[in-house]
C-alpha cells in the first residue's frame, strides 16, 4: 500500500500530479479557447 | 456488401464536413468525458492504491500505471497523424489538417510525460535520471518531432498551406522514424551501456496486468476526448465567419 | 530535360561563384568548430583521437546546415522559382539539380577539408578513408533533408531549419561515426556504408518529391 509516505512513494506522487496536471491541461486549453470564440459570435450577434 | 462500402463513403464525407463533426462532436463529447474519467480513475487508483507490491521495485513500480500508457498513447498519436497527412494530401481534406494541428500538442504532452515519468522511475531503481539507451533516446526524437510539427505550424499565416506543409513534414518524419529506431538500436549495441537492462524479463501478474489495461483504455479515452475538444476549438477558430457557425 | 537540367547546371554554377560567402562561410565555420573542441575538452592526443570521427562528423553535420538552408532562398525571393512553377516544366530537375550544387559548393569543401583532422585531432591515419568514405556517402543524405527544411520554411525563421534536419540526420550521424569507430575496433565497416546507401537511395525520390509539394505551397 502507497498511503505511508517514504522516500519512494513520493516519485509515484510526483508522477500522478504530472499525469493529472497534463491531463487536464490538454482539456482545459481547448475548452478556453472555444469558450472566447463563442463569446465572440455573442458579441458578434447583439 | 455493396451497401456497407456506400454507408462507409457518406461517413467518410461527412467527416470531412466541419459543421457535421462540429455537431456530431457536441454530442459525443459528455459520454466520451464520462467514460473516460471512469476509466482513468478506476485504472490508476486501483493500480496505485490496491494492486500488491512488486517484490523487486517495491512501490516505485506503480509509476507503470502513468508511464506505460503515456508511451503507448504518444506514438499511436503519431500513427493516426501519418494517416491523416495522407487523407491531407491526397484529397486535400480539411479536417485531415485540423486533425493534425490539434493533435501535435497532445502528442507533444504525452511523449513528455513518458519521458518525465520515465526518469523519474529510473532515479529510484536505476540510480540515473537519464541513461541514453535505445529507448529513451528514440522516444527523445519523438518528442522533438513534434516539436518541429508544431513549431512548423505556428511559422505559417495561411492556415491551408501550413496543413499541407505539416502533413509533409509528418509523413517525411512517419518514413523516417523507423529508421532512426532501428540505427539507434545498433547504435545502442555498440555502446552497450554496462549493467543497467531496461527490457523487463519478468512476466506481470494479473493483479498487475487488469489495472494497467484498464489504465492504457482510459488514456486512450482522455486523448479521445482532448482531441475532440481541441478539433473542436480549431473548426471555431477557422470558420467563425462562416454562415452556419454564426447559426449554430 | 537533360538540357534543361544541364542549364540549370550552369546557372547555379555561375551564381555560386559570384556568391563567394555561401561556400567561404561553411569552411570557416567548419574550421573554427574543429578548433573549439580541443580548447574545450582537453589537448591530449589520445582522448581526441579517440572522440576525432565524432567531432567530424558533427562539424561537417553543422556545416553543411548553415549553407543548405538558403538553397531555395535566393531564388524565391528574386521570383525565379515562381517563373519555374508557372512554366510546368519539370521542376524534379530543379530540385535535383539545385541539390547537387549545393553539395559541390558547400559539402564537398568541407569533406575534403575534413581530412586535416588527421593532424588537428589525431586521427589515426589508416582510418582516414574510412571517415572520407562515411563523409562522402552521408552528407547527401543531409544535404537532401537540408533541401526540405529550406523549401518548407523558405522565407521564414531560420531556427525552423535545424528543427527538421538534425532529428532526421541522427541515423547517418550514426552510421557514419560507427563505421569509423567499428574500423578502428578491427571490424568490416562496408555494413554502415551500404546502410547509407540504401537510406540514400531510398530517401532521394520521396524527399525531392516533398520538396516539390513543399516549394509549391508557395504559389498556391
Amino acid at each position: 500500500m502507497i498511503y505511508d509516505f517514504n522516500d519512494y512513494n513520493f516519485h509515484v506522487w510526483l508522477v500522478l500530479l504530472i499525469t493529472f496536471a497534463l491531463i487536464s491541461l490538454n482539456l482545459i486549453v481547448p475548452k478556453i479557447r472555444l469558450n472566447k470564440i463563442n463569446k465572440l459570435k455573442k458579441i458578434d450577434k447583439n | 456488401m455493396n451497401k456497407t462500402f456506400n454507408n462507409l463513403k457518406t461517413f467518410y464525407h461527412k467527416l470531412g464536413s466541419s459543421p457535421w463533426f462540429y455537431k456530431i462532436s457536441g454530442i459525443t463529447i459528455p459520454y466520451v468525458a464520462l467514460f473516460s474519467f471512469l476509466f482513468l480513475s478506476i485504472g490508476i487508483v486501483w493500480g496505485v492504491f490496491f494492486s500488491p507490491t512488486d517484490f523487486k521495485q517495491g512501490d516505485v513500480y506503480r509509476i507503470i500505471y502513468m508511464h506505460v500508457p503515456a508511451a503507448s498513447v504518444s506514438q499511436a498519436i503519431y500513427y493516426t497523424m501519418t494517416v491523416a497527412a495522407v487523407v491531407s494530401m491526397i484529397w486535400r481534406m480539411k479536417m485531415a489538417g485540423i486533425f493534425i494541428k490539434s493533435m501535435a500538442p497532445i502528442g507533444a504532452s504525452f511523449t513528455f510525460l513518458a519521458l518525465i515519468s520515465g526518469s523519474i522511475w529510473g532515479q529510484p531503481t536505476w540510480g540515473t535520471w537519464w541513461i541514453w539507451d535505445a529507448r529513451l533516446t528514440s522516444t527523445l526524437v519523438l518528442f522533438i518531432f513534434y516539436i518541429a510539427i508544431i513549431s512548423l505550424y505556428s511559422s505559417f499565416s495561411e492556415k491551408k498551406s501550413a496543413d499541407q506543409a505539416v502533413s509533409i513534414l509528418t509523413l517525411v518524419g512517419a518514413v523516417n522514424l523507423p529508421i532512426i529506431k532501428k540505427s539507434v538500436d545498433w547504435w545502442n549495441t555498440l555502446h552497450q551501456p554496462a549493467s543497467i537492462k531496461f527490457t523487463q524479463s519478468s512476466s506481470i501478474s494479473p493483479e498487475m496486468l487488469y489495472p494497467l489495461i484498464i489504465s492504457i483504455f482510459g488514456f486512450y479515452l482522455v486523448v479521445l476526448l482532448s482531441g475532440l475538444m481541441a478539433m473542436r476549438a480549431e473548426i471555431a477558430k477557422r470558420e467563425i465567419n462562416k454562415e452556419w457557425f454564426k447559426n449554430y | 530535360m537533360t538540357n534543361l537540367a544541364k542549364r540549370i547546371f550552369y546557372k547555379e554554377l555561375v551564381s555560386y561563384r559570384k556568391r563567394s560567402s555561401t561556400y567561404l562561410s561553411p569552411i570557416v565555420f567548419f574550421l573554427i568548430t574543429i578548433a573549439l573542441y580541443p580548447l574545450a575538452l582537453s589537448n591530449d592526443p589520445a582522448d581526441l583521437s579517440f572522440l576525432a570521427p565524432g567531432i567530424t562528423w558533427i562539424c561537417v553535420l553543422l556545416s553543411t546546415l548553415l549553407s543548405i538552408q538558403n538553397i531555395f532562398n535566393e531564388d524565391f525571393e528574386d521570383g525565379s522559382l515562381d517563373i519555374f512553377f508557372s512554366l510546368r516544366v519539370s521542376t524534379l530537375s530543379l530540385v535535383i539539380v539545385k541539390i547537387l550544387v549545393n553539395w559541390i559548393f558547400s559539402s564537398l569543401p568541407i569533406i575534403i577539408l575534413s581530412s586535416t583532422v588527421v593532424f588537428l585531432l589525431f586521427l589515426p591515419s589508416e582510418s582516414l578513408v574510412i571517415l572520407l568514405t562515411s563523409l562522402l556517402i552521408g552528407t547527401p543524405v543531409i544535404s537532401l533533408f537540408g533541401a526540405l527544411a529550406g523549401a518548407l520554411s523558405l522565407g521564414k525563421s531560420s531556427i525552423l531549419g535545424p528543427a527538421i534536419v538534425l532529428p532526421l540526420s541522427l541515423p547517418i550521424l550514426i552510421l557514419g561515426t560507427s563505421a569509423v569507430s567499428s574500423f578502428l575496433n578491427g571490424e568490416n565497416p562496408s555494413f554502415y556504408f551500404l546502410m547509407m546507401l540504401a537510406i540514400f537511395i531510398f530517401l532521394l525520390p520521396l524527399i525531392c518529391y516533398a520538396c516539390i509539394g513543399a516549394l509549391r505551397l508557395h504559389y498556391e
